[in-house]
């Protein structure tokens, strides 16, 4: 039963270098592990919730609706009126909520979910065309930040989305349980495009 | 239909929630029945101009008030139901 | 075969080297590439191509667009086949297979025309009349009598195979039709800085310039919209949907459309057959320009007569001159272009014109040619059996007693009344247009709301102010949507020699042909007797006459008869045409394809599914799972025995005598934080929560506003400002709504931060006399015995290097924790439980067997509070405040909630606990004779086989029921005919005293 020592990666049931067509045009699709924290002001204090976390973690917090910051170990997406969504690697899950609950202080409330999403990465010319398929959220760039983050829905699945860059790259924030239904329907969308399977 | 969420931007009806009257406000515990009967079941039924409750469940989670027309689905206005934001 | 012999040698914008084949009613047949369909056919000779709707009249191509009412076709074999496809919009392609319709045994030879010679038996309305009795009859006799005779074609019974796909889109300005005032508007509007989405139902853009001679900067108008599309197909943020059909208009400038991807056969295209687009714009120019009315006289179905746009457009792109002898019917100057170009390419043309000459400014345009004319006259009677052959016209004057008949050899007749702005997508939320006298058709011109209108569609049929006003039209449409750039748009110099006018004429006004044969509808085959009969008997509202007689509700939706019986019936009424209205139009524009709006999801995955952490466990054990909403949950596991009861009864048995465990993942979690935190619950919940000290957890109940339970499950107290709710799995997105509401309407003065943490935990139960053995095992950092870790305490320990949440709540009656840890630690979790267990013999259990233990304990779950039961209906009143004010305190108070006849949760079981089976659902009856709505006292909400007791035992509820313990009553079930005699009981089966679950 060693095989269950670990959750296995969402992508290991397909071959690592699965594709049709020409990923080129297309997208390619990794997953990340990601430790996920959700932080929500308290008490109205926004403004020095947003300094606390400046402070620990060193990067600047979207004041505006739906932007991001986003650094190569750092993702902090304004995705909601008081609320925020920070993304860090995943070996750090614990670490990380426990540097953020620190920074936010009484200004805010903390939230563990580094478990509860499966983050897959979409990236490649085609990949808004992909999502436009099961998502009517508007991410043409001269309607959405780049970076920029939302919650929303793609087939009936709600979602964490960020768009890190205008490659685009998009990180897909899964629900666990739906995480297997959404691969589902991926595989079924990007096949038109070409895509590329990433194993981490 | 599209419902511009005053966070979220613009939005698919299927990601929102209807409850309707906004402008009813819950009584004191120890308001009378009327009162009461007015909060959970009275509701005007306008034709025209409706300021209405909507819940942003796949989005930001956020509740609002929305000024729509009831007879064109004409949104003029969105709004934070939770002044304090 | 006689090769294309209707096709001429030169001309057309056809590609004569690249010759398709395709097959029609078995026969093989060849056209060129840029060919549709029905352009083949008539090149070929075909103009017989269907039988009508309910006279099975001989019907041949009378359009060449989305209008078509006669010329459709079933398109495909071997039972994928999609039936009534309008051959006008079907490109050709390389081994197409089309056959045609309704006609049995063959298209030549169809024995129900007889129907056509019952036609004064078969009137509008007959429907109604005719077949009202006996009823008997009408689903054994005339109903499948009327489908076979009746209908178009039949679809296909294989599964289709065809891929589709579905997208969204979004634009500042959307352009419908991509003609050259679609053309012009979508230019002027990308000019602007306007993301721009063009799209039109055709593979070629250009629209009427396809179909017109006229000349735009020094070439043929064609020539210049097809560099012009060209132009436009590279331009940044804007999008050319090709074979596009927009056919619908949704609230918020939300439109649907269909991309017909195959019929582009754009070579190395791997895509998807069809795709449906949700588009939402912030501003729409409908430019779809105007389609043409036929002329109504006798016999004006008949194959050979079609539009005279269509004839020309026929001619002019693809080269096909479907007859030499051509006769032009016309009310207006727009069909002298078609008379020009018929002879031009060398036909015999007569002009029938129904205006005086001095009326008709076009008439000095042939003067010159060799055309015969007929001013100041209509066509009476198409006549020729097999297709037109001659008309008998006769002068307009009709009160001039002496108009004598003449008649005019024709083989191919052009008929016009006029031009209709094809306006369906402006007035498909409700707007009506208005009556235009000028144009004799309804028109939206301002139609509001982020709506534009341009060209045809707009009434605006000269060249050049269509192309000045489409300009403007998209110029101003992408302004409202805030891209305001000034670049500048060139107007092309334009030649166009016909003008436009028309006078309104809509039958002959001698009245001598045969108004049973003449055609408003085709389609559906509805005449103008058919709407003298509905004007006579009252119906002459266009809304009316049109249920009444049928017209306008075949495929086509009307287009080519909605203003004709519009005329017509204002006619009859003696009233103005703008006087009485107008039909509603409503979506689909034209027919959609089902698959393309199912999009690429499958019938297997059309929903997503849900799977706990513990999914692959569950599969490995072998489990049966059922659908719980979206969620996969183990039902029972099929290894537990020989069959469901065995399995079940085996899990329960574990529990009760020695340990079980059962993955409760899917249970609602939510964090709660804040310094307010505690009065927010306080508030939500019905019971008392400010004493509940961190450490502790408590049973919850939530009311409805209106004093209703609403959910039931637990609360615990982490830290001061921090708690853990669970609630149940089918209300967890209620519950959110519901305390998002809380939070942020009714008390947005209280601090508090909710999360809804269901995904994150993996949570299972521990359950039975061995349960502190195997949790104990597990958890590290907590002492779990009774005295330090008693019934309702709550604890953080850890799993190995994970966080493990450990409760000591209990849902089977027996000693249980519940354990939660990080999803992704779950299987570990499973897997270390398992092992701990395996010495006592631990098996895991299902949701059954969940049911099975919670139901012998009389716990409640979903079929007890059904949104109709109260705290009090259910026993629950001490976990009810009378203290305190929360969420239905004051609506729960009020005596129809309080009423001493209301329904009370009972136990209920067989007397002498015999095997009798007991169906939850049954009704609860004093008297099993006496069985009715108003007898019934009650019902059964959950029966199972209680492996513990060794019979059946339920739960009900019963008017009174608290009062009426050992009282018999009956569980009667008359679907099947069941009534099963029970004992009424307490609810608690076994332990009354909870003892099991406290040591």
């Amino acid at each position: 039963m060693s095989d269950f020592e670990d959750a296995p990666s969402l992508l290991s049931r397909l071959i690592d270098t699965e594709q049709t067509g020409s990923a080129e045009h297309g997208v390619i699709i990794s997953e990340r592990a990601c430790a996920l924290v959700q932080v929500k002001a308290l008490g109205g204090k926004r403004t020095q919730l947003r300094a606390g976390l400046k402070k620990l973690l060193g990067e600047v917090a979207p004041n505006k609706p739906l932007h991001a910051t986003v650094t190569e170990r750092l993702t902090i997406a304004a995705v909601g009126p008081d609320e925020f969504w920070c993304i860090a690697p995943g070996e750090e899950a614990e670490a990380f909520i426990e540097q953020v609950t620190k920074a936010v202080g009484p200004m805010g409330a903390v939230f563990q979910h580094s478990d509860a999403r499966r983050v897959l990465t979409l990236s490649g010319t085609a990949a808004e065309t992909v999502l436009s398929s099961g998502c009517s959220v508007d991410f043409d760039a001269s309607v959405f930040p780049v970076p920029g983050g939302c919650l929303t829905v793609i087939e009936m699945i709600s979602v964490l989305v960020v768009k890190r860059d205008t490659v685009p790259t998009f990180d897909i924030a899964v629900p666990n349980s739906y995480a297997e239904s959404f691969l589902d329907w991926l595989l079924i969308v990007v096949r038109d495009y070409g895509y590329r399977i990433q194993q981490a | 239909m599209r419902i511009p969420c005053p966070w979220c931007g613009k939005r698919s009806r299927d990601e929102f929630r209807y409850l309707g009257d906004a402008n009813v406000k819950r009584p004191a515990a120890d308001a009378d029945d009327k009162a009461w009967v007015d909060y959970v079941y009275m509701r005007d039924n306008p034709a025209g101009p409706h300021r209405e409750l909507w819940y942003h469940a796949a989005g930001c989670h956020s509740w609002l008030v929305v000024t729509r027309d009831t007879t064109t689905h004409e949104i003029t206005d969105v709004a934070l139901a939770d002044a304090k934001s | 075969m006689k090769h294309q012999r209707y096709r001429l040698p030169d001309g057309g914008r056809i590609d004569r080297t690249s010759p398709v084949r395709f097959t029609f009613d078995g026969k093989s047949l060849e056209g060129y590439k840029g060919d549709t369909l029905a352009s083949a056919l008539l090149a070929n000779g075909r103009h017989l191509l269907g039988r009508s709707f309910k006279y099975h009249r001989r019907r041949g191509v009378f359009s060449a667009g989305p209008e078509e009412p006669n010329a459709l076709v079933t398109l495909g074999a071997d039972g994928a086949d999609e039936p009534n496809i309008p051959a006008t919009m079907v490109p050709l392609s390389e081994g197409l297979v089309a056959r045609s319709q309704n006609a049995w045994p063959s298209l030549r030879f169809d024995l129900l025309s007889v129907n056509s010679m019952m036609k004064p038996l078969l009137p509008a309305g007959f429907y109604y009349k005719t077949f009202m009795w006996p009823r008997k009859a009408w689903y054994a006799l005339y109903e499948p009598m009327i489908r076979r005779a009746a209908g178009m074609g039949e679809i296909g019974q294989a599964a289709d195979t065809s891929r589709y796909e579905r997208r969204h889109a979004h634009c500042d300005v959307l352009v419908v039709g991509a003609g050259p005032a679609g053309l012009m508007a979508a230019l002027a509007a990308s000019k602007a800085g306007a993301r721009v989405i063009l799209a039109d139902d055709r593979d070629t853009l250009g629209g009427s310039l396809f179909t017109d001679n006229v000349e735009i900067d020094n070439q043929p108008g064609v020539d210049w919209a097809t560099r012009l599309a060209l132009e436009l197909s590279v331009t940044d943020k804007l999008q050319v949907l090709r074979c596009t059909t927009v056919f619908g208009q949704y609230d918020g400038l939300t439109f649907g459309a269909v991309e017909r991807v195959a019929d582009r056969g754009d070579p190395g295209e791997t895509g998807p057959r069809e795709r449906s687009w949700v588009i939402h714009a912030a501003q729409a120019v409908i430019a779809t320009g105007a389609v043409e009315r036929p002329m109504t006289f006798a016999g004006n179905d008949k194959p050979g007569i079609m539009l005279a746009g269509a004839a020309r457009r026929y001619l002019n792109q693809y080269g096909v001159r479907p007859g030499r002898q051509v006769a032009v019917v016309t009310n207006n100057d727009d069909a002298y272009r078609t008379a020009i170009d018929y002879a031009d390419a060398g036909a015999d043309v007569t002009l029938v014109d129904t205006r005086a000459q001095d009326t008709a400014p076009a008439s000095a345009l042939i003067a010159h040619k060799d055309i015969r004319t007929f001013y100041e006259h209509g066509v009476v009677t198409a006549g020729g059996k097999r297709r037109v052959k001659r008309l008998t016209v006769g002068s307009v004057h009709a009160e001039e007693k002496s108009w004598k008949a003449e008649t005019i050899g024709a083989d191919l007749v052009c008929v016009s009344a006029g031009w209709s702005p094809t306006n369906h997508l402006l007035s498909h939320l409700g707007k009506k247009p208005t009556f235009d006298p000028d144009i004799g058709a309804p028109v939206s011109r301002e139609p509001g709301g982020g709506l534009h209108v341009c060209g045809g569609a707009a009434g605006t049929f000269d060249l050049h102010k269509l192309i000045e006003t489409s300009v403007e039209t998209g110029r101003k449409a992408a302004n409202a949507a805030g891209r305001k750039k000034r670049n500048k748009v060139n107007i092309p110099w334009t030649d166009d020699p016909v003008p436009y006018a028309y006078t309104p004429y809509w039958r002959h006004p001698g009245k001598a042909g045969d108004t049973h044969t003449s055609f408003v509808d085709m389609q559906h085959d509805v005449t103008v007797a058919d709407l003298e009969l509905a004007a006579q008997e009252g119906f002459h509202r266009p809304d009316h006459a049109k249920r009444y007689t049928t017209l306008g509700m075949a495929t086509d939706q009307g287009k080519l008869s909605n203003v004709n019986a519009l005329g017509l019936l204002a006619e009859m009424g003696e009233r103005g045409i703008g006087d009485i209205g107008t039909t509603t139009y409503r979506p689909p524009y034209a027919p959609v394809a089902l698959g393309a709006i199912a999009g690429s999801i499958g019938a297997d995955a059309f929903r997503p599914t849900r799977v706990t952490p513990f999914h692959r466990w569950h599969k490995r054990l072998g489990a049966v799972f059922t659908d719980a909403g979206l969620w996969r949950r183990a039902y029972y596991y099929s290894r537990h025995g020989p069959d469901f009861a065995g399995a079940v009864a085996k899990e329960v048995e574990a529990v009760r005598e020695t340990v079980g465990v059962v993955d409760v993942s899917t249970l609602g979690k939510f964090e709660v934080r804040g310094p307010d935190a505690a009065t927010f619950l306080d508030r939500v919940y019905a019971g008392p929560l400010k004493s509940l000290k961190p450490g502790c957890a408590r049973y919850g109940l939530m009311l409805r506003e209106d004093g209703i339970l609403f959910d039931d499950g637990t609360v615990s107290r982490l830290a001061d400002d921090h708690y853990v709710l669970t609630t149940s799995t089918a209300h967890t997105a209620a519950v959110a709504e519901h305390l998002d509401h809380a939070a942020q309407v009714t008390w947005p003065d209280l601090d508090v931060a909710l999360s809804n943490v269901t995904e994150q935990w993996a949570q299972i139960a521990v359950s039975g006399p061995k349960a502190r053995h195997v949790v104990s095992a597990i958890v590290d950092g907590l002492e779990l015995n009774h005295e330090d870790f008693p019934p309702l305490t709550v604890g953080s320990g850890r799993f190995g290097n994970a966080p493990v949440r450990v409760f000591r709540l209990s849902f089977s009656g027996e000693l249980a924790y519940e354990l939660a840890v990080p999803a992704r630690r779950a299987e570990a979790l499973w897997e270390a439980v398992m092992e701990a267990g395996v010495n006592h013999g631990i098996m895991p259990y299902g949701t059954e067997a969940m049911t099975v233990l919670r139901t012998e304990k009389g716990h409640i779950a979903g079929p007890e509070i059904d949104g109709r039961t109260t705290a009090e209906d259910l026993g629950l009143s001490r976990f009810v405040s009378k203290k305190k004010d929360y969420i239905g305190r004051r609506m729960s108070e009020r005596s129809a909630l309080t009423d001493a006849d209301r329904l009370q949760l009972v136990g209920l079981l067989p007397p002498g606990e015999s095997g009798k089976t007991i169906r939850a659902g049954s009704h609860l009856v004093t008297d099993p004779s006496q069985i009715g709505q108003s007898t019934s006292e009650g019902h059964v909400t959950t029966a199972v086989f209680s492996p513990t007791l060794g019979h059946d035992i339920a739960l009900g509820m019963l008017k009174r029921g608290r009062d009426r313990h050992f009282d018999r009553i009956y569980a009667v079930f008359p679907m099947r005919n069941e009534v099963v005699e029970l004992r009424v009981r307490d609810p608690f089966f076994i332990d009354p005293r909870g003892a099991r679950a406290d040591v």
